[in-house]
Formats: C-alpha cells, structure tokens, sequence
C-alpha cells in the first residue's frame, strides 16, 4: 500500500471511528479491513489512540468558578460603559422596540377586535379571554419602558428565587470594579435563597412598592437602619474630593465584606466576603502581606477583583503581590477579595488589625442583597459611583459604628471579640499578631450550647478588637463603641458549626461622613 | 471486527436552552446564570483541553461566558445554543493559545523520546496487569498525562477539532459549524491529528 493510499485508508478508518460513513462506505471499508491485515493493524492502532483521548478523564471547573463568572458577568450587566458588552442593554433596546411595536400591534388587534363585536354581537363569552388578553397587552404597553425595565431588572433575581435555581450552586453575583473604586456587593444574578422570606428581599415590585429611605441618623449614635430599596440618589452629593466611596483616601484601610451566601447550607449560614481597600500613603501592602498570609493559612481562595485589578499579563491570581503595590498608590480601589466563613474572617480581621496604620472595617450584608438591583439603570449605576452599594444592598446598616451581638455560642462571641478560649488555644488574639502561624489552618469549633441571647458588648463587656479600631479611626472619633460584627441565629444547631453565626453589616457611611 | 466506538455523551439539547437564551436576550441575567451554571463544565473542559492549562481555562471559561453574554443578543437560533457556546468558546481558547505561545509545561522532557518509550511501555505493561490497583490508576493518571502532553503539540485547530469530536463528543457537523470550517476540513483536521497523537503516542499503542 503506497502513503498516499494508506493516507486515504487511514481517513477513512478515522471517519468509520466516528461513524460518519455512509453505508456504502462502511462496507467497502469492513470489505477491505477483512482482507487486509495492514488496515485491520491501522484500525486497532487509530482506536487505541482514540481510546486514549476519550479516556482522559472530565476534569471538575473550580469551585469558584460559577460565581466567578457571575460576577463578572453582573458586572457588566449593571456597568454598562465597560469593557464587556451590555447584553442587558442591547436586549432591553431590542424589547423597548418590540413593545412599542407590540402596543401599535396590540391597538390595531384591539380596533378590529372591537369592531368585529359591534358589528356581530355574537359569541361575547367566547371572545372575551381574548379581549382581556388585548387589555392587557394594551395596559402593559402603556407603561414606560423605564419602568417596565425596573421591573424586568428588580425581576432577575425574584425569578431566579422562585424558580429554585441550580440548587448546587449558589446564585451568587458579586461586584467589585475598579472604575467605580468602592466596594460592593449585589446580587443581580443571584437569587435569593429558598429559604429567604420574599418579604424581607426588599424587592420593588408592583404588588409591593419598596420602602421609603429613611431619614439619616444622627451622628454618633448606634442606629440600624433599614435601608430603603430605592434611595433618591439624586439628592445625594456627589463625593467631595478626598473621599471616594466609603472610604477615606488619607488612611489606609481594609474593608472586609460579609454576607455571601454559600450553596449547600442553610440560609441562616453566611460566608463572608473580605473586601480588602487600600488607602493612600500607608503600608497597606504590610496588612495585605499579613492578611495573605493568614489567607495561605485559612485555604481561602482568592478571587481577583477585576480585570483592572490583574496584573500585565491579565492574572492577578499569580500576581496580586504585585497588585498591592499598585493599588496602594490608587486610594480607594479595592485590592482583592475572597471568600471566608465568618469565624475566617474574625481571625483574619483581627490579624491584619495589628498592622499599624491600616484599618479594618468589617462589612456585610445579611444577604437580602436585591436592593441593588432597584431602579433604573441609571439610578444603579449613579450608586456604584457614589459608593452607596454597600448601603444599598444591605438590608440594615449603622451610620455609626456600634456594637451589637448575639450569638449561638459562648465561643463564638469570644472569637468575634478575639478572646482566647480556654478550650480552644488556638483562637487568634491580640497577642497571636506576634506569630501569625498559630491561628492557621484550623477551624474553630462553634460547638456549644445554641442557647440564643444577646449582649450589647459596648456596654457590658470589653472587645479589644472593637476598642483598637476605634481609637485608630479618626473619622469616627468620639463614637462610643465600634463593632467587629453581629452575630445571630439564634435557630441554628448546635451541630451546625458554621452556621452559628451571621456576620452582619456594620458600615459607615460617606453621607453622614459629610454631615459631620 | 470492531464496531465504531460509541462516541462520548452528546449533549443533549434541553429544550430549557432555547427559553433560557430568550430570557437572556430579553436580559433576564438570571437565565444567562443558569446557563452559565449548565454549560460551565463543558466549556471548562474545552478550554482545559485546548489551552492545557487549568488557570488559562479557568480565566478563558470567564471571558467565554463574558463574551458569550455581551453577543447573546446576536444569536439567531440559527444553530443549537451549545453549538453556538462552543464555537466562542473554541474561539477564545485559539485565540489565547495563538497569543501567549506559551511554553508547555509537560510532565516529562519531551525531547528524550527514549524516557518516554520507557515510560509508557512500563505503564502498558501495568495497565495491563488485572491484578495492579493503586498502580494501575496511577498508570492510567500517568498515561493521561501523556496523551495531554501529545494533544498539546498539536496546532490549536487541530487539537480543538480532537477536542470537539472525543472530548465534547460533538459530531462533525457540528465541530463544522464551531469551527466555522467544512465537514471534509473537519474530517481531514481529525485524521491529520489522530496520525500525529498515534505517533507521539505508539510507545503506549504497542500491544503485548
């Protein structure tokens, strides 16, 4: 057999592998490998190579991965002027043309309609589901198409709820971009858990107009406040120079967001989600050495924040240590950000801490995260850039700092105001800054009684943590009691280690910055 | 003689796809959510598989579902939504392949031929001990090194048509219509591959 002709055998077996002869094919082709010893050996050779490929084995995508992507991609659903494209946009255009041609088509369905009944008079009953269903297609085309885009918007993640998304996966969105330089946390391809009350999403709907913003606490004193779902931007000041977002330029700083939700557990369980925020002029890059160390420690992954966020090359994973430097020199945009169990993030929090000069707030959400997606485009991304995403997504928040826990277990709360445990060595302190290695790699156990009860730490007891942060945060001098988090859940069980505690938001806001 | 191997899993068009991507293009995120949820391993693996790195898939598995939302609006049901998937998601992968020209990092020097032949003689030999357990996975782990390391000195079009038909299973029209290139173009790419991964790898096609 000359190359040329065993070029050709050999295509043909590799298409007959494939099936992808015909039937006259296949049969010339047995014909030949019956006589032919040398196609009968090319066979066996092009099925054991086959074989090989096929066998390789389907490799898992990271953990991470869907959020990941996700994220990115609300990103870029509710930025529209960014590097990726605006899907969102293009369709809601495309649906504005379609409605506005729906509502001509649904006038003219209606005049004949209407007509055809005045002149016949007949078969009223059966024509009239149709003569509803042009009322409403006329009523719907009534309404704007901003505010038909709201609600396709503030719809997202209602649907998603209802609709029990991938139960494996948490539909979870984050965002976190570099253009904006604030950090925040939203949830537009996400869905709020099963187990989340529909009531409490804040979701703006039609059936239930969202709540009006209520007005601002008074300065230096510890309010919760309940977010309103659709702030009135407009009225907000646009951030002076100096300040951008929720951060202060002149101080390094670390903000540390929770609330995430993780697949798998109980809503009542929330992973945290550290955003970490350099200021101008400190050795942030020391905190974020330290707090990368603690991460390596904890088996925290990291997550890059934005493509802005990479290095040259585009990896911030294999380069955030380059990225601090970087980023230490642009106040206010976040560095990075990763995923941990609240009882991480105390033990990370408290560590970076000890590093002079930077400091560490602690956010979160208590998952009710919609509120981001309220409002026009317009009016989310006007609040992406004045910093209010924190506030906005948060279903409570403090204008001030305050102390406020509860816990399921007397450990917890111990680790949350970094007391060592008698019982549990371990346990990050104050002291523990000394030698970062001792806190690593070891999950605190929340075991305990789940006896629920509640503390106001400010008044009844010391935090350390609590009281460092204070005295180093100038912008809050003279607030009494600053918190590291809040911890309740009072239902959760005691073999529930992690899910023993919620670390909720506690932020302070640029607006009552500016009052004061 | 031997039937045509069954070819892996096709995926399977879910009639949810075609509402989903609607939703999608009438910007319901959520739907792109889920079919992000749904196809992320696939398209994990295309990438994977192309690019042999798992960081360089996972970065490209991001902007194929990036780049997959921002032109959702352009996609016409003209082909099935995976078909459509991977051939961004092919795209991206050779693309970024063409750009970085990156050094493979293989598992073994892949100049010294004679370490090879050694080396997958050996793991045929215990592949083909019945009683070899542990050692046998890791022959097989070890031979699976080696076919990826034989899949990456392909060219990337070759290797993604190898990829599409025994990784992802697709048949040929449908790796045509990703590769955007003719049945016949896809056949000869799957031939011209197959020679060259049989070559590289006869050291473990040698039967005892």
């Amino acid at each position: 057999m000359d190359p040329q002709q065993r070029d050709k055998l050999e295509q043909q077996i590799s298409a007959y592998l494939d099936g992808e002869l015909s039937e006259k094919e296949v049969a010339e082709l047995e014909r030949l490998l019956a006589e032919s010893g040398e196609a009968r050996q090319v066979l066996a050779e092009l099925q054991r190579t086959v074989s090989l490929v096929r066998g390789l084995p389907q490799e898992q995508p990271p953990d991470d991965l869907y959020e990941s992507v996700t994220s990115q991609l609300e990103r870029a659903a509710l930025l529209e002027p960014t590097d990726v494209g605006t899907p969102a946009r293009s369709a809601l255009d495309r649906w504005g043309r379609l409605r506005r041609f729906a509502s001509v088509a649904a006038v003219l369905v209606a005049a004949v309609g209407i007509g055809y009944l005045t002149i016949t008079g007949n078969d009223k009953g059966q024509r009239e589901p149709a003569k509803q269903e042009t009322e409403l297609q006329l009523a719907e085309a009534d309404r704007s198409e901003e505010v038909g885009r709201q609600m396709r918007v503030a719809a997202a993640p209602a649907k998603k709820s209802e609709a029990a998304a991938p139960s494996d996966r948490p539909a979870r969105a984050r965002g976190i971009t570099a253009e904006q330089s604030v950090p925040k946390e939203v949830d537009v391809l996400a869905a709020a858990p099963p187990e989340t009350p529909a009531a409490e999403t804040h979701l703006p709907s039609k059936a239930s107009p969202p709540p009006a913003r209520q007005p601002a606490p008074k300065p230096a004193a510890a309010v919760v406040e309940h977010v309103a779902s659709t702030p009135t931007l407009a009225k907000r000041p646009t951030a002076p120079a100096g300040t951008r977002g929720d951060t202060t330029v002149d101080q390094s700083r670390l903000v540390v967001a929770a609330g995430d939700r993780v697949a798998g557990v109980p809503a009542e369980v929330q992973q945290v989600t550290m955003l970490v925020t350099a200021g101008r002029g400190k050795p942030v890059w020391q905190a974020s050495l330290k707090l990368s160390q603690a991460l390596a420690e904890e088996g925290v992954t990291f997550l890059p924040v934005a493509s802005s966020d990479r290095g040259a090359d585009g990896r911030a994973r294999r380069y955030y240590g380059a990225a601090y430097e970087v980023k230490a020199e642009q106040p206010g945009v976040p560095l990075y950000r990763f995923r941990a169990s609240p009882e991480q993030v105390a033990r990370l929090s408290n560590r970076v801490a000890g590093v002079a000069g930077v400091q560490v707030d602690v956010q979160g959400t208590d998952g009710r995260t919609n509120d981001i997606v309220a409002g026009t485009k317009a009016e989310q991304r006007e609040r992406l850039r004045l910093g209010d995403v924190a506030a906005g997504l948060q279903a409570r928040r403090t204008m001030e700092l305050s102390k406020s826990v509860s816990a399921g277990s007397a450990d917890v709360e111990r680790l949350a105001l970094g007391v060592p445990s008698e019982a549990d060595s371990n346990v990050p302190t104050d002291k523990d800054e000394a030698a970062p290695g001792r806190a690593g790699g070891r999950q605190l156990g929340l075991r305990g009684t789940a006896r629920p009860y509640k503390t106001d730490i400010a008044a009844t007891r010391p935090a350390p943590l609590a009281r460092r942060k204070l005295t180093r945060d100038k912008d809050v001098a003279g607030v009494p009691v600053e918190t590291f988090g809040q911890f309740t859940r009072a239902d959760t069980q005691p073999s529930q280690t992690a899910a023993e505690v919620e670390v909720t938001v506690l932020i302070r806001s640029l607006g009552q910055q500016r009052e004061q | 003689m031997s039937e045509p191997e069954a070819s892996p899993a096709v995926a399977a068009v879910s009639f949810d796809d075609l509402s989903l991507v609607r939703q999608a293009q009438a910007g319901d995120a959520g739907a792109f959510a889920q079919l992000v949820a749904k196809y992320q391993g696939r398209v994990y693996n295309v990438c994977l598989r192309i690019s042999g790195h798992s960081e360089d898939a996972r970065d490209l598995t991001q902007e194929v579902f990036l780049r997959a939302y921002s032109s959702i609006g352009g996609f016409r049901h003209r082909s099935s939504f995976y078909t459509w998937l991977f051939r961004v998601a092919t795209n991206v992968a050779i693309s970024h392949q063409r750009q970085v020209r990156r050094t493979v990092t293989l598992p073994f020097d892949p100049g010294e031929e004679a370490q090879l032949g050694r080396q997958a003689r050996g793991l045929t030999h215990r592949a083909g001990n019945p009683s070899s357990g542990p050692s046998e996975r890791l022959s097989r782990r070890e031979a699976d090194q080696l076919v990826v390391a034989a899949l990456l000195e392909l060219d990337e079009q070759h290797r993604a048509a190898v990829v599409l038909r025994d990784v992802e299973g697709l048949d040929y029209q449908q790796i045509a219509e990703v590769l955007q290139v003719a049945v016949g173009t896809v056949k000869s790419r799957l031939h011209r591959a197959r020679k060259m991964l049989r070559e590289r790898l006869s050291p473990l096609l040698e039967i005892e």
